[in-house]
Protein backbone atom coordinates (compact mmCIF):
# COMPACT_ATOMS: atom_id res chain seq x y z
CA UNK A 1 0.00 0.00 0.00
CA UNK A 2 1.21 3.49 -0.75
CA UNK A 3 0.90 4.52 2.93
CA UNK A 4 3.17 1.69 4.06
CA UNK A 5 5.75 2.59 1.41
CA UNK A 6 5.73 6.19 2.45
CA UNK A 7 6.11 5.23 6.13
CA UNK A 8 9.06 2.92 5.55
CA UNK A 9 10.71 5.62 3.39
CA UNK A 10 10.45 8.12 6.29
CA UNK A 11 11.83 5.65 8.79
CA UNK A 12 14.80 4.79 6.61
CA UNK A 13 15.54 8.50 6.25
CA UNK A 14 15.08 9.56 9.86
CA UNK A 15 18.26 8.00 11.32
CA UNK A 16 20.67 9.56 8.77
CA UNK A 17 18.79 12.85 9.04
CA UNK A 18 19.07 12.78 12.80
CA UNK A 19 22.78 12.05 12.52
CA UNK A 20 23.28 14.89 10.01
CA UNK A 21 21.36 17.27 12.25
CA UNK A 22 23.43 16.29 15.27
CA UNK A 23 26.61 16.85 13.29
CA UNK A 24 25.42 20.27 12.12
CA UNK A 25 24.49 21.32 15.66
CA UNK A 26 27.93 20.20 16.81
CA UNK A 27 29.53 22.28 14.04
CA UNK A 28 27.36 25.25 14.99
CA UNK A 29 28.47 24.80 18.61
CA UNK A 30 32.13 24.81 17.51
CA UNK A 31 31.58 28.05 15.58
CA UNK A 32 29.86 29.68 18.54
CA UNK A 33 32.48 28.55 21.05
CA UNK A 34 35.31 29.80 18.81
CA UNK A 35 33.63 33.18 18.35
CA UNK A 36 32.86 33.52 22.04
CA UNK A 37 36.11 32.28 23.44
CA UNK A 38 38.48 34.12 21.14
CA UNK A 39 41.70 35.81 22.16
CA UNK A 40 41.64 37.58 25.49
CA UNK A 41 42.90 41.12 25.01
CA UNK A 42 46.30 41.90 26.52
CA UNK A 43 46.14 44.89 28.84
CA UNK A 44 49.10 46.89 30.17
CA UNK A 45 47.42 46.81 33.58
CA UNK A 46 44.43 44.85 34.80
CA UNK A 47 43.04 41.61 33.47
CA UNK A 48 39.83 40.32 31.92
CA UNK A 49 38.29 36.90 31.65
CA UNK A 50 34.99 35.54 30.40
CA UNK A 51 33.17 32.28 29.87
CA UNK A 52 29.80 31.20 28.48
CA UNK A 53 28.27 27.82 29.27
CA UNK A 54 25.16 27.11 27.19
CA UNK A 55 22.31 25.22 28.85
CA UNK A 56 21.92 23.24 25.62
CA UNK A 57 24.49 22.52 22.92
CA UNK A 58 24.40 26.13 21.82
CA UNK A 59 23.00 29.21 23.49
CA UNK A 60 21.99 32.85 23.27
CA UNK A 61 24.38 34.47 25.72
CA UNK A 62 27.16 36.65 24.41
CA UNK A 63 30.20 38.49 25.74
CA UNK A 64 32.92 40.33 23.92
CA UNK A 65 35.98 42.53 24.38
CA UNK A 66 36.92 45.24 21.91
CA UNK A 67 40.24 47.03 22.55
CA UNK A 68 39.87 50.70 21.61
CA UNK A 69 43.61 51.20 20.99
CA UNK A 70 44.06 54.02 23.51
CA UNK A 71 44.36 51.96 26.66
CA UNK A 72 40.58 51.54 26.97
CA UNK A 73 38.66 48.38 26.32
CA UNK A 74 34.99 48.12 25.37
CA UNK A 75 33.25 45.24 27.15
CA UNK A 76 29.86 43.77 26.41
CA UNK A 77 27.69 41.08 27.97
CA UNK A 78 24.32 40.17 26.50
CA UNK A 79 21.47 37.72 26.84
CA UNK A 80 19.25 36.93 23.84
CA UNK A 81 15.62 36.04 24.58
CA UNK A 82 14.90 32.33 24.34
CA UNK A 83 17.20 29.33 24.16
CA UNK A 84 19.01 26.90 21.90
CA UNK A 85 19.38 27.29 18.13
CA UNK A 86 16.99 30.26 17.63
CA UNK A 87 18.75 32.23 20.38
CA UNK A 88 22.16 31.27 18.97
CA UNK A 89 21.21 32.65 15.55
CA UNK A 90 20.24 35.97 17.11
CA UNK A 91 23.40 35.94 19.22
CA UNK A 92 25.43 35.95 15.98
CA UNK A 93 23.29 38.85 14.70
CA UNK A 94 24.01 40.72 17.96
CA UNK A 95 27.74 40.01 17.69
CA UNK A 96 27.84 41.43 14.15
CA UNK A 97 26.01 44.56 15.32
CA UNK A 98 28.43 45.02 18.22
CA UNK A 99 31.55 44.47 16.11
CA UNK A 100 30.30 47.02 13.55
CA UNK A 101 29.27 49.59 16.16
CA UNK A 102 32.20 49.17 18.55
CA UNK A 103 34.79 50.63 16.18
CA UNK A 104 32.67 53.66 15.25
CA UNK A 105 30.83 54.58 18.45
CA UNK A 106 32.27 57.18 20.86
CA UNK A 107 31.15 55.40 23.99
CA UNK A 108 29.06 52.50 25.34
CA UNK A 109 25.82 54.52 25.09
CA UNK A 110 26.33 55.24 21.42
CA UNK A 111 27.35 51.60 20.89
CA UNK A 112 23.96 50.44 22.23
CA UNK A 113 22.13 53.14 20.26
CA UNK A 114 23.84 52.02 17.02
CA UNK A 115 23.19 48.34 17.78
CA UNK A 116 19.51 49.01 18.43
CA UNK A 117 19.25 51.07 15.22
CA UNK A 118 20.87 48.21 13.29
CA UNK A 119 18.85 45.25 14.57
CA UNK A 120 15.62 46.70 16.02
CA UNK A 121 13.50 45.87 12.97
CA UNK A 122 14.78 42.29 12.72
CA UNK A 123 14.20 41.65 16.42
CA UNK A 124 10.71 43.20 16.32
CA UNK A 125 9.78 41.07 13.31
CA UNK A 126 10.95 37.98 15.18
CA UNK A 127 9.30 39.00 18.46
CA UNK A 128 12.66 38.86 20.20
CA UNK A 129 15.02 41.10 22.16
CA UNK A 130 18.47 41.20 23.72
CA UNK A 131 19.50 42.65 27.09
CA UNK A 132 23.00 44.14 27.05
CA UNK A 133 25.37 45.84 29.48
CA UNK A 134 28.23 47.67 27.75
CA UNK A 135 31.18 49.49 29.34
CA UNK A 136 34.40 51.28 28.41
CA UNK A 137 37.08 50.56 30.96
CA UNK A 138 40.46 52.24 31.22
CA UNK A 139 42.45 50.07 33.63
CA UNK A 140 45.28 52.62 34.03
CA UNK A 141 42.96 55.31 35.44
CA UNK A 142 40.10 53.14 36.67
CA UNK A 143 37.56 55.09 34.63
CA UNK A 144 34.53 52.94 33.95
CA UNK A 145 31.84 54.38 31.66
CA UNK A 146 28.77 52.24 31.15
CA UNK A 147 25.38 52.01 29.46
CA UNK A 148 22.61 49.53 29.96
CA UNK A 149 19.94 48.05 27.70
CA UNK A 150 17.78 46.09 30.15
CA UNK A 151 20.54 44.00 31.72
CA UNK A 152 21.44 43.30 35.37
CA UNK A 153 23.97 45.71 36.86
CA UNK A 154 27.43 44.22 37.52
CA UNK A 155 28.57 43.25 41.01
CA UNK A 156 31.60 45.19 42.26
CA UNK A 157 33.66 43.78 45.12
CA UNK A 158 36.07 46.16 46.85
CA UNK A 159 38.85 44.72 49.01
CA UNK A 160 38.21 45.12 52.75
CA UNK A 161 34.75 46.60 52.07
CA UNK A 162 32.77 43.85 50.36
CA UNK A 163 30.26 44.48 47.61
CA UNK A 164 29.73 48.09 46.54
CA UNK A 165 26.98 49.38 44.29
CA UNK A 166 27.58 51.19 41.04
CA UNK A 167 25.06 53.97 40.36
CA UNK A 168 22.11 52.14 38.82
CA UNK A 169 21.43 52.85 35.17
CA UNK A 170 18.43 51.38 33.40
CA UNK A 171 17.45 51.34 29.75
CA UNK A 172 15.16 49.54 27.33
CA UNK A 173 16.35 46.19 25.95
CA UNK A 174 17.73 46.11 22.39
CA UNK A 175 14.73 45.42 20.13
CA UNK A 176 12.23 47.01 22.56
CA UNK A 177 11.76 50.47 21.01
CA UNK A 178 13.08 52.17 17.86
CA UNK A 179 15.36 55.21 18.01
CA UNK A 180 16.49 54.74 21.61
CA UNK A 181 19.26 56.95 22.97
CA UNK A 182 21.17 55.12 25.67
CA UNK A 183 22.54 57.23 28.52
CA UNK A 184 25.92 56.69 30.16
CA UNK A 185 27.20 56.89 33.70
CA UNK A 186 30.81 57.08 34.85
CA UNK A 187 32.33 55.41 37.86
CA UNK A 188 35.82 54.51 39.03
CA UNK A 189 37.21 51.07 39.54
CA UNK A 190 39.78 50.99 42.32
CA UNK A 191 42.97 48.97 42.41
CA UNK A 192 42.11 45.42 43.55
CA UNK A 193 38.42 45.90 42.73
CA UNK A 194 36.67 43.01 41.10
CA UNK A 195 33.92 43.75 38.57
CA UNK A 196 31.65 40.84 37.79
CA UNK A 197 29.24 41.02 34.83
CA UNK A 198 26.83 38.15 34.45
CA UNK A 199 23.67 36.78 32.87
CA UNK A 200 20.76 35.62 35.02
CA UNK A 201 21.46 31.93 34.29
CA UNK A 202 23.93 31.99 37.21
CA UNK A 203 21.59 33.31 39.89
CA UNK A 204 18.69 31.26 38.52
CA UNK A 205 20.67 27.99 38.33
CA UNK A 206 18.60 25.34 40.12
CA UNK A 207 19.36 22.26 42.17
CA UNK A 208 17.27 19.07 42.38
CA UNK A 209 15.11 20.64 45.13
CA UNK A 210 14.19 23.51 42.82
CA UNK A 211 16.17 26.06 44.87
CA UNK A 212 17.93 28.85 42.99
CA UNK A 213 21.62 29.75 43.31
CA UNK A 214 20.62 33.40 43.99
CA UNK A 215 22.53 36.66 44.12
CA UNK A 216 23.54 36.41 47.80
CA UNK A 217 25.36 33.13 47.27
CA UNK A 218 27.12 34.53 44.19
CA UNK A 219 28.13 37.73 46.03
CA UNK A 220 29.50 35.67 48.96
CA UNK A 221 31.71 33.65 46.62
CA UNK A 222 32.97 36.81 44.90
CA UNK A 223 33.86 38.46 48.23
CA UNK A 224 35.67 35.28 49.31
CA UNK A 225 37.58 35.00 46.02
CA UNK A 226 38.13 38.69 45.25
CA UNK A 227 41.92 38.59 45.74
CA UNK A 228 42.39 35.79 43.21
CA UNK A 229 43.14 36.27 39.51
CA UNK A 230 40.24 36.84 37.11
CA UNK A 231 40.54 33.32 35.74
CA UNK A 232 40.73 31.73 39.20
CA UNK A 233 37.58 33.64 40.24
CA UNK A 234 35.84 32.48 37.09
CA UNK A 235 36.80 28.86 37.78
CA UNK A 236 35.66 29.14 41.40
CA UNK A 237 32.22 30.46 40.38
CA UNK A 238 31.78 27.69 37.78
CA UNK A 239 32.83 25.09 40.36
CA UNK A 240 30.43 26.43 43.01
CA UNK A 241 27.53 26.51 40.54
CA UNK A 242 28.33 22.92 39.51
CA UNK A 243 28.53 21.85 43.17
CA UNK A 244 25.14 23.46 43.76
CA UNK A 245 23.36 22.00 40.72
CA UNK A 246 25.17 18.64 40.92
CA UNK A 247 25.19 18.45 37.14
CA UNK A 248 21.41 18.91 36.79
CA UNK A 249 20.68 20.22 33.26
CA UNK A 250 19.99 23.94 33.51
CA UNK A 251 17.20 25.96 31.89
CA UNK A 252 19.34 28.95 31.00
CA UNK A 253 22.82 29.72 29.68
CA UNK A 254 25.44 30.81 32.20
CA UNK A 255 27.82 33.62 31.24
CA UNK A 256 30.23 35.78 33.21
CA UNK A 257 32.88 38.41 32.54
CA UNK A 258 35.42 39.31 35.19
CA UNK A 259 37.51 42.49 35.32
CA UNK A 260 40.34 42.90 37.80
CA UNK A 261 41.97 46.30 38.02
CA UNK A 262 45.66 46.35 38.72
CA UNK A 263 46.57 50.04 38.22
CA UNK A 264 47.97 52.62 40.61
CA UNK A 265 44.99 54.94 40.49
CA UNK A 266 42.85 55.09 43.60
CA UNK A 267 39.21 55.43 42.69
CA UNK A 268 36.43 57.61 43.99
CA UNK B 1 3.05 23.53 34.65
CA UNK B 2 1.25 24.76 31.52
CA UNK B 3 0.16 28.27 30.62
CA UNK B 4 -3.49 29.17 30.53
CA UNK B 5 -4.66 32.41 28.94
CA UNK B 6 -8.26 33.33 29.63
CA UNK B 7 -9.68 36.00 27.35
CA UNK B 8 -12.65 38.12 28.35
CA UNK B 9 -14.08 40.85 26.16
CA UNK B 10 -15.93 43.46 28.23
CA UNK B 11 -17.20 46.13 25.84
CA UNK B 12 -14.12 47.71 24.29
CA UNK B 13 -11.83 46.17 26.92
CA UNK B 14 -10.05 42.86 26.37
CA UNK B 15 -8.88 41.18 29.59
CA UNK B 16 -6.10 38.59 29.24
CA UNK B 17 -5.76 36.61 32.46
CA UNK B 18 -2.49 34.72 32.53
CA UNK B 19 -2.20 31.63 34.75
CA UNK B 20 0.63 29.15 35.30
CA UNK B 21 4.07 29.37 33.75
CA UNK B 22 4.87 31.67 30.84
CA UNK B 23 8.24 30.48 29.61
CA UNK B 24 10.15 28.88 26.75
CA UNK B 25 8.38 25.54 27.24
CA UNK B 26 4.80 26.93 27.28
CA UNK B 27 4.75 29.94 24.97
CA UNK B 28 5.93 28.49 21.65
CA UNK B 29 4.17 30.10 18.68
CA UNK B 30 2.18 32.59 20.77
CA UNK B 31 0.37 35.14 18.58
CA UNK B 32 -1.85 37.66 20.34
CA UNK B 33 -5.18 38.23 18.68
CA UNK B 34 -6.81 41.49 19.60
CA UNK B 35 -10.33 41.95 18.20
CA UNK B 36 -11.02 45.07 16.16
CA UNK B 37 -12.38 48.09 18.05
CA UNK B 38 -10.65 47.02 21.25
CA UNK B 39 -9.76 50.25 23.05
CA UNK B 40 -7.92 48.74 26.02
CA UNK B 41 -6.07 45.51 26.74
CA UNK B 42 -5.77 44.59 30.42
CA UNK B 43 -3.17 41.94 31.19
CA UNK B 44 -3.83 40.28 34.55
CA UNK B 45 -0.73 38.65 36.08
CA UNK B 46 -2.27 37.72 39.43
CA UNK B 47 -2.38 33.96 38.69
CA UNK B 48 0.98 33.80 36.89
CA UNK B 49 3.59 31.74 38.76
CA UNK B 50 6.65 32.35 36.60
CA UNK B 51 7.75 34.30 33.54
CA UNK B 52 11.11 34.11 31.72
CA UNK B 53 12.59 36.11 28.83
CA UNK B 54 10.51 34.22 26.24
CA UNK B 55 7.41 35.12 28.26
CA UNK B 56 8.52 38.76 28.28
CA UNK B 57 8.85 38.49 24.48
CA UNK B 58 5.18 37.43 24.38
CA UNK B 59 4.20 40.42 26.57
CA UNK B 60 6.05 42.69 24.10
CA UNK B 61 4.03 41.15 21.25
CA UNK B 62 0.83 42.02 23.12
CA UNK B 63 2.06 45.59 23.76
CA UNK B 64 3.10 46.21 20.14
CA UNK B 65 -0.01 44.53 18.65
CA UNK B 66 -2.26 46.64 20.89
CA UNK B 67 -0.33 49.79 19.95
CA UNK B 68 -0.77 49.03 16.24
CA UNK B 69 -4.52 48.89 16.87
CA UNK B 70 -4.54 52.10 18.94
CA UNK B 71 -5.46 50.15 22.06
CA UNK B 72 -4.04 51.11 25.46
CA UNK B 73 -2.34 48.41 27.58
CA UNK B 74 -2.72 48.10 31.34
CA UNK B 75 -1.11 45.59 33.72
CA UNK B 76 -2.77 44.34 36.91
CA UNK B 77 -1.80 41.81 39.58
CA UNK B 78 1.98 42.18 39.19
CA UNK B 79 3.97 40.78 42.10
CA UNK B 80 7.25 42.35 43.23
CA UNK B 81 9.44 39.85 41.32
CA UNK B 82 7.72 40.48 37.99
CA UNK B 83 7.70 44.24 38.66
CA UNK B 84 11.46 44.19 39.27
CA UNK B 85 12.08 42.07 36.18
CA UNK B 86 9.93 44.32 33.95
CA UNK B 87 11.64 47.38 35.39
CA UNK B 88 15.12 45.95 34.70
CA UNK B 89 14.51 44.93 31.09
CA UNK B 90 12.51 48.06 30.25
CA UNK B 91 8.93 46.81 29.77
CA UNK B 92 7.44 49.74 31.72
CA UNK B 93 9.51 52.22 29.69
CA UNK B 94 8.16 50.70 26.47
CA UNK B 95 4.57 51.00 27.74
CA UNK B 96 5.15 54.61 28.78
CA UNK B 97 6.88 55.56 25.54
CA UNK B 98 4.17 54.04 23.32
CA UNK B 99 1.47 55.68 25.45
CA UNK B 100 3.09 59.10 24.93
CA UNK B 101 3.88 58.51 21.29
CA UNK B 102 0.42 57.41 20.14
CA UNK B 103 0.28 56.01 16.62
Amino acid sequence: MPETKSQSFDESQSAPMHKALQREIQLARNIQMKLLNGEKPELPTGEVSGISIPARLIGGDYFDFYPLGDGRIRILIGDVMGKGIPAAMLMILTRGAFRSAAGAAQGPGQTLTMMNDAIYKDLRKLGSFVTIFCADWEPATGTFVYANAGHSMPIVVRSDVGTVTLPVLKGVMIGGLPGQIYKEKTSHIQRDDLVFLYTDGIVEAQNAQGEMFKLDRLSGILVEQSRQTAEAIQNAVVEKVNEFTKGLPQKDDITMVILKADGDQRGV
Amino acid sequence: MPLHIEEQQKGHTLVLKLAGVMDYSTIDGFEPSIPEKTGEVVVDFSALDFIDSTGIGAILLIIHSAHEQDAAVKFTGLDDNIKELFDTVGVFRILESLRKRGR
